[in-house]
């Protein structure tokens, strides 16, 4: 199914709108950069040592058996493919709700893709708003990442 | 004489021993442009509204929540005297409410809550909730829920 065009306005969004999907490969680099981002590498920060999305020595001793994709920067890019098809600002300004479950693992090396497409369009209290039903699959199939973004539209 | 070198007792904070309604203590961030920056930058973000422009875009990613709200866990425990569990707690569930608009330059301050435990096909799991507040107002709140467990031999190939 081809994507539906990039809306300028909450006007042209229509229900069963698809975004245009968005894939990963996941590298160690991505995982370190996002690690960075989120679990400053301080020497007294407590988030990182023993933390298995970063700390390579503890994930391979781990009973998962090395680095796993931190379900944050998952999200990052669920959010992301929704905030680059939406119209300008949706999404970075508050006024959302962001629901993703993660039924399977992320791994390095995984191809994951990103799809999203519009279930509901409503108008409530003067807001225009918006739900996505998004998923993101591993190159088996396999969802690693399932859920409902909503988000208010600025006009 | 006295001992100078006994070793306190400490309890993992295991699933048994965590407590509906632990909390830590709260702390207050700045949402900081650097950060978005440095998000972008981190997931090739390219997207303008998490730039700086002329009509100072630099919008908040939904994802930034764990940086102006953090996820205090390992806080939580240590206030609560206990031993953060040596073992991967993946987390299966993420939901961020985000009730107000946000800007850059604003300090939030949030509090991390054990919101509630429950037992699922035999797994036991935590969730956590984060509060977060600009003066008395809650902006947004951030649950996230762990698998407490120790991971299974099947979950290796998953």
């Amino acid at each position: 199914m081809s994507a539906s065009v990039k809306p300028a306005s909450f006007a042209d969004i229509n229900e069963g709108d698809t975004l245009p999907s968005q894939t990963w490969t996941v590298t160690k680099a991505d995982i370190a950069a996002f690690g960075e981002f989120l679990y400053p590498p301080q020497p007294d920060n407590p988030q990182r040592k023993g933390n298995p999305h970063i700390d390579e020595e503890y994930a391979r001793q781990s009973i998962y058996g090395g680095l796993f994709v931190d379900g944050n920067q998952t999200v990052a890019f669920l959010c992301r493919m929704a905030t680059d098809w939406l119209p300008a600002g949706t999404l970075a300004r508050g006024w959302s709700d962001v629901d993703v479950k993660f039924p399977n693992p992320c791994r390095i090396d995984d191809v994951i893709t990103f799809t999203g497409k519009v279930v509901a369009k409503t108008r409530e209290h003067g807001r225009d708003q918006v739900k996505l039903e998004v998923l993101a699959s591993n190159q088996a199939g396999k969802p690693v990442a399932a859920g409902f973004i909503s988000a208010q539209i600025p006009r | 004489m006295e001992l100078s070198n006994a070793t306190e007792y400490r309890p993992v904070y295991d699933w048994a021993y965590a407590t509906v309604g632990d909390a830590a203590s709260p702390v207050t961030v700045e949402i900081s442009a650097d950060k978005i920056l440095q998000y972008a930058a981190a997931q090739r973000d390219t997207n303008p509204v998490y730039q700086r422009d002329a009509g100072n875009a630099l919008g908040v990613p939904p994802v930034m929540v764990r940086v102006y709200a953090p996820l205090r866990r390992r806080e939580l425990v240590a206030e609560k005297g206990a031993l953060y569990p040596n073992h991967p707690t993946p987390a299966v569930h993420w939901r961020c409410r985000v009730m107000e608009n946000l800007r850059v330059g604003e300090h939030i301050t949030s509090v991390t809550r054990v919101h509630d435990k429950y037992l699922r096909n035999g797994r036991h799991f935590i969730s956590w909730q984060v509060e977060a507040r600009r003066g008395s107002d809650t902006v947004a709140l951030f649950e996230y829920v762990n698998l407490w467990d120790r991971g299974r031999p099947e979950d290796k190939n998953r």
